[in-house]
């Protein structure tokens, strides 16, 4: 096969010198190498056997791994680049701990000498077949820093190839590498006997159509990667419970009291595992009619054991609605792994793996680990089968699954509740009655969007958000734009838009462009004046009642024609047919810079409910009624589909509100705080 | 007199003096009144005629109350939802035993500090009430003022060194002690002891400011020779060991007793009539008087403790 392809490309360059005219040199070339592309599997691109030991004395891991790459761009590759990721710790000017210091993001800067962490790649060799010579290449490895030119950051390896590697073709290396691993921090790492290992091997970055490489620097928590195969034999001390991308094929004990344990995963895009003797192991078979059946294997820690069934029942509703919402999860097995206390490796996604987090005392109504659990078994979906490019469109995933999470939630549990945690943070308290926004959860825009909500527009790359930005703009503001968007399409056609787009890009790198692509042909609109303003400009939405007005109408003063006469009336109502009624008038306000159309309830003082429809253009529009009631209430947007409204308590008006009841009754009782609080101000008197 | 009669005793006196109880409640209700009435009008305001209001008079409107909280000023800021039920104590007892019960804005500070100030005078009126046959309060609690403010003065630098040294020391004891931990049930019980050994000379202390106060009145130490008064303490808490720490105990049990019950019965967010909001206003302040009749019952149990012909 490798062979046909390379004299393809030769035969095409001599193709290219004897034909005419330039244009249709490149066209012809073009269609060829696209021809050759489509016969590429994707699932398969980058694919790694990889063989590593887990010192746990020394807390380095040895490993060496064939890797074959293939190049799937139509565009040779003149050079190869790795991810490094451990080097983020390799020292404190590197472009990660610059980031997370600009962040205000502690936890490092404590970090003890032998807490620090790196990667290095000892040899490298491209394997010798058919279309490349074997050569050791080690000598020509470079560091490159691509995004900031930050000399210190190792976190990208580069290797030069004296000869590309053409579109079609792949290529074999061999290399070794040692890891240290840092102190547990931004979810990798050890801490004690617990060992999770993410991002922790040489990882070859992503070669995209255009020809460019997409190997960014280690910036921040975000990953791109190609699919492929994982073969990985991993050998840890014995005793020691292992947990991995993919299934456990093999294990044998060794000589030296160490148990090496094989797993083996097809079509995902990166491996993580994690170890400690502590775990307990339980699985549990999710079923579900339609659905494929799904292991679920799950990893508790011992303080954690009540916890049991609040993990498989939330990782199962996640498996089950997203399951038939967007399309059935393809691998069969799914690990679910409970952090370790204060490893900072909770809430994290990774192909076939994925870990929640919880604490040791957590009632029910914390929603901890449920929330998390379902999110991150979501990212199955969305990063893990549908794998966009997180570096640059987080939101892709981030939005999609807090979207798709709070769905969930909303089908399964009962109403979020407050909820606080008490001497630092240990005892848990639930406030009964004090219901919070739900309908987003943790995407909700009102914490945030007076200060961040105008900085970036959603278009801008994740990793160049303004502070604030990346967490609005990665994960609360799409997860608006959906709901919003499945309001206004309505849930039967978003639902086919969503499983469309599922079912065309699993497996894939999709753009922010082929889903809006997907939402125009399945729902028949141009939704691009929607995508513009939501996704691409920082504009608010923000529709509310102005001016509401309900004027007793006057009796008739003046002429008037009645039975061919002319009659006057003196305005006393004596004599006139009339009944008397009132001029109500409502204005409404378009107060954001963003358009939705509206819809605008009216009710009048008899009950009568008028529902009107706003395309929302104009600054203002006014509702004028003569009838015989007053205007009691006016709500713009009364089902709450323009989720993106940033201030939905200004969407209403009531001719008598009851601000006096509810400001006493919220006022009261942050006196009784208040007065409370005094008491012990004194308590040291 | 022995731990038990000290105690019914020192009920009993408070309850024969409910006045100076009431009226220290209505000093407690009339600042916070104040401070109360700015916060409900800023929350009146923000409402307008929003609908909001509907929600927020049933339960909770957190839509309405994001907004409001990015906006909100001065002590209005520190409104939350968190200030519902038996919140309203967990609220303030976290920052107390946390060292971080000032640690609240301008006004509320402020208005802490005066409060304080005026539980000195009023401790003053209380143990001399209590401690001799011809007390009266108010005269007897200026005369007295300027000493016991010296002592709890002196009181208070011993509480903010606890604060700011020892528990800074503790907590990063502690971090370096739990740092490899994984298992987040013994990181509990090392917070729980770091606490313990904050707690333990805070209650010391406040036991030795009582009963100096005691002293200073009962031998009416001036105000040159006030360094006496502690060592009086001292020596009497020295001496009664049992008694001294019993009553303490005796009465921190029934402060945990009232919390217990306020807990059971603090209603959450669900009032929406104006009666059941007051009722769960004036339960709120059932709660308050008794928290301000158990002081009393600490001094004029105390007070009794140490008797009159020490
Ligand atoms: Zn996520």
């Amino acid at each position: 096969m490798k062979l046909r392809y390379h004299l393809l490309l030769l035969l095409l360059v001599a193709g290219i010198l004897l034909s005419g005219s330039a244009l249709a040199r490149q066209d012809s070339l073009l269609t060829a190498v696209d021809s050759i592309l489509q016969r590429i599997d994707h699932t398969r691109i980058a694919n790694y056997t990889m063989e590593v030991r887990l010192d746990v004395a020394t807390k380095t891991i040895s490993g060496q791994m064939e890797l074959s790459w293939t190049n799937a761009a139509r565009l040779p590759a003149a050079d190869l680049r790795f991810h490094l990721y451990y080097n983020a710790w390799r020292n404190d000017k590197s472009a990660f701990l610059n980031s997370v210091r600009y962040h205000d993001r502690s936890g490092w800067n404590d970090y003890r000498d032998d807490e620090w962490a790196y990667c290095e790649v000892s040899s490298m060799k491209i394997l010798g077949d058919t279309l490349f010579p074997e050569v050791e290449v080690s000598s020509a490895l470079e560091y490159i820093q691509p995004n900031d030119g930050n000399e210190f950051d190792r976190t990208v390896l580069r290797l030069p190839l004296r000869r590309p590697v053409f579109p079609g073709e792949t290529i074999r290396l061999a290399l070794t590498w040692e890891t240290k691993v840092p102190r547990t921090f931004a979810r990798t790492g050890a801490i004690g006997d617990y060992f999770f290992l993410a991002q922790w091997f040489p990882k070859i970055g992503v070669f995209e159509p255009e020809g460019l490489w997409n190997c960014q620097q280690y910036i921040q928590t975000e990953y791109y990667a190609d699919f492929g195969t994982y073969d990985v034999k991993l050998t840890v001390p014995r005793g020691w419970v292992v947990g991995a991308t993919g299934r456990e094929i093999a294990r044998s004990d060794n000589p030296d009291s160490s148990t090496t344990h094989q797993y083996y995963q097809e079509r995902v895009h990166d491996f993580t595992w994690v170890t400690t003797p502590h775990f307990q192991e339980f699985h549990q078979t999710f079923e579900s009619p339609g659905l494929p059946p799904v292991d679920m294997r799950l990893l508790l820690m011992p303080d954690h054991l009540d916890k049991k069934e609040r993990y498989l029942e939330s990782t199962a509703a996640a498996l089950k609605y997203y399951g038939s919402w967007f399309g059935p999860y393809p691998y069969g097995h799914v690990t679910v792994i409970d952090p370790a206390y204060q490893s900072g490796s909770g809430g994290m996604e990774y192909p076939t793996l994925f870990t929640g987090g919880t604490r040791w005392l957590s009632p029910p109504g914390t929603y901890s680990p449920e929330s998390v659990t379902i999110h991150e078994a979501g990212h199955q979906f969305w990063y893990g089968i549908i794998a966009n490019n997180e570096f640059d469109h987080a939101w892709m995933d981030e939005g999609f699954n807090s979207y798709a999470q709070q769905r969930v939630l909303r089908e399964c549990y009962p109403p979020r509740e407050l909820s606080k945690r008490y001497l630092e943070g240990f005892l848990p308290y639930v406030f009964s009655g004090v219901e919070i926004l739900s309908r987003t959860g943790g995407a909700d825009p009102y914490g945030g969007f007076y200060s961040d909500f105008k900085r970036d527009p959603m278009a801008v790359p994740s990793w160049r958000y303004g502070p604030g930005g990346y967490r609005l703009n990665s994960y609360n503001k799409p997860a608006l734009m959906l709901q919003t968007l499945e309001n206004y399409l309505g849930w039967e056609t978003f639902q086919k838009v969503l499983s469309t787009y599922f079912q065309r890009w699993q497996f894939r790198h999709p753009r922010p462009a082929d889903f809006f692509a997907v939402v125009n042909e399945v729902s028949g609109r141009d939704m691009k004046w929607f995508f513009d303003q939501a996704y691409g400009s920082a504009d608010l939405f923000d529709y509310g009642v102005g001016e509401v007005k309900s004027k007793a109408s006057q009796p008739l003063k003046g002429y008037w024609q009645s039975n061919g006469e002319r009659q006057f009336f003196d305005g006393s109502g004596n004599g006139t047919a009339e009944t008397s009624s009132f001029l109500n008038e409502a204005y409404i306000r378009r107060w954001g810079e963003a358009i939705f159309p509206v819809e605008v309830q009216l009710i009048f003082a008899n009950g009568d409910t008028l529902l009107e429809s706003w395309d929302g253009r104009e600054r203002w529009k006014v509702f004028r009624y003569i009838r015989p009631d007053r205007l009691v209430k006016v709500t713009v947007d009364p089902d709450h589909k323009l989720m993106l409204d940033v201030n939905y308590a200004n969407n209403s008006w009531v001719n008598k509100p009851q601000r006096n009841a509810a400001a006493f009754k919220w006022a009261s009782k942050w006196m009784v705080w208040l007065q409370n609080l005094l008491e012990f101000m004194a308590f040291f008197s | 007199m022995k731990t038990w009669q000290a105690f019914r005793e020192g009920g009993k006196n408070i309850y024969a003096r409910r006045r100076y109880v009431l009226v220290i409640y209505g000093l407690n209700l009339i600042l916070a009144l104040i401070l109360g009435s700015f916060v409900a009008t800023d929350i009146r305001a923000s409402l307008g005629n929003s609908a909001a209001a509907e929600t927020l008079r049933e339960g909770f409107n957190d839509a309405w109350y994001r907004g409001f909280s990015a906006q909100a000023q001065g002590v209005s800021a520190t409104f939350r939802p968190a200030v519902t039920g038996i919140g309203a104590v967990f609220e303030g007892l976290d920052a107390l035993l946390q060292g971080e019960i000032f640690n609240h804005p301008g006004g509320i500070y402020w208005l802490g500090l005066l409060y304080w100030g005026m539980w000195v005078f009023f401790s003053a009126g209380f143990i001399s009430l209590f401690g001799s046959d011809r007390g009266e309060f108010f005269r007897d609690a200026e005369r007295l003022f300027l000493r016991f403010l010296l002592l709890a003065a002196s009181a208070g630098i011993l509480y903010i060194l606890i604060f700011t040294v020892l528990l800074p020391l503790l907590n990063s004891l502690v971090e370096q002690f739990t740092r490899e931990m994984i298992d987040e049930r013994p990181v509990f019980y090392y917070t729980l002891g770091k606490y313990a050994l904050v707690w333990i000379p805070v209650l010391l202390i406040q036991l030795v400011l009582d009963y100096s106060k005691i002293a200073a009145m009962r031998h009416d130490v001036p105000l040159k020779q006030l360094q006496n008064a502690p060592l009086l303490a001292l020596e009497f808490i020295l001496r009664h060991p049992f008694r001294t720490l019993g009553l303490h105990l005796l009465l921190g049990t029934i402060w945990l007793l009232c919390l217990g019950c306020y807990w059971l019965i603090a209603p959450g967010a669900g009032q929406s009539y104006w009666i059941t909001i007051m009722l769960v206003f004036l339960i709120g302040q059932i709660y308050i008087i008794s928290r301000i009749a158990l002081k009393g019952w600490f001094l004029a149990s105390e007070t009794a403790l140490y008797g009159k012909g020490n």
